[in-house]
């Protein structure tokens, strides 16, 4: 098993594929890398990508939330992109509310919604 | 080891075995002759469509002596019947290896994408239970093909236990950590759902997940 998911930055966006299956340390991990980042860096914009991703539950699903809050305290706005149809169905029969974090069909409609702040008002 | 040769002499094998029990239709012999044993995804996707075809077109009640004549043909390597399992449940690497367990044996059972998420994620929420309350335990896969196709996951372990587990399937009762959200949520994507808990003695979760093509 992998012990870190690398951090992409680009520009002025962070940008997480995540390849892995999930595990609770390698999330923690993930968020404090993330807000290490930001602290060094300030980013307009952290992406994550969770199309490999086969299973989402609602403790990770949290996880992103607070991670998508704490880069909100910090200046950055966050797009999870990718999620596949199996896991949306999953988490709202769940009862899971997506409003924690913001949402894109896939990669790259996270990043031109990112790119392009006026696109996204429609 | 040679991957690639080992595929060839697999799929005419699964093929012809196949072939001398049931009607293959040309898109079924196409998922066959095209599989790759080294992909976890091709094989689980074309273990969950033989499955279907025989349950569709030769009876859910040939699904097992078939898939038994499928592994006799190619050796057992891709073990298409599906077995009960039980798992260790002590820490992270156990709960990754349950998921991908579940995922695993719910495609040998037939289910498709959504259903193998949804047994997949139930398994993850009561496995990082024990993790998180009863540090040990463990999570039973009991199969079934007739009457109903099914699966059960069953989670056991011998730790604080819930003291009031109607307050917690309610929603009246929200712990910090999220128990009672992901109990809910197991209760809501599962078909059959029965939570027994004893404070101080432990408690024991069984889900059943029903496959969608007969349910």
């Amino acid at each position: 098993m992998i012990d870190r998911i690398p951090i992409l930055r680009i520009r002025d966006l962070l940008l997480v594929s995540i390849q892995a299956d999930l595990h609770d340390i390698l999330v923690e991990q993930l968020q404090s890398d993330i807000l290490k980042e930001l602290e060094r860096k300030s980013a307009q914009g952290l992406v994550l990508d969770i199309s490999a991703l086969l299973v989402l539950d609602t403790y990770t699903a949290r996880a992103f939330v607070h991670t998508a809050q704490m880069a909100r305290l910090m200046g950055t706005r966050t797009i999870v992109s990718g999620m596949t149809p199996a896991i949306a169905l999953t988490l709202t029969e769940m009862g899971f509310s997506a409003s924690g974090f913001e949402t894109a069909l896939d990669l790259e409609s996270a990043l031109s919604a990112l790119s392009h702040p006026d696109l996204t008002d429609a | 080891m040679l991957g690639s040769r080992t595929d060839s002499d697999i799929a005419p094998k699964l093929l012809a075995a196949l072939e001398a029990s049931v009607t293959v239709p040309a898109r079924l012999r196409q998922e066959i002759l095209n599989f790759s044993t080294s992909n976890r995804e091709q094989v689980e996707n074309l273990a969950a469509s033989i499955v279907r075809h025989i349950s569709l077109f030769a009876g859910a009640e040939n699904i097992l002596p078939i898939l038994s004549k499928l592994d006799q043909a190619t050796g057992g390597m891709l073990s298409l019947v599906p077995r009960d399992e039980k798992l260790r449940i002590e820490n992270e690497a156990s709960l990754v290896v349950a998921r991908r367990a579940a995922i695993t044996l719910a495609a040998k059972l037939g289910f498709g994408p959504v259903e193998r998420t949804k047994v997949a994620t139930a398994v993850s929420e009561l496995a990082r239970n024990i993790v998180m309350y009863a540090q040990t335990g463990e999570i039973r896969f009991s199969v079934s093909l007739t009457p109903r196709i099914g699966l059960a996951v069953e989670a056991r372990d011998s730790g604080p236990g819930i003291a009031d587990t109607e307050k917690i399937l309610s929603g009246s009762f929200r712990s910090k950590t999220g128990l009672g959200m992901g109990l809910r949520g197991v209760k809501s994507i599962s078909q059959d759902f029965q939570l027994q808990s004893t404070p101080g003695q432990g408690t024991r979760v069984k889900a059943i997940f029903y496959s969608p093509i007969q349910r």
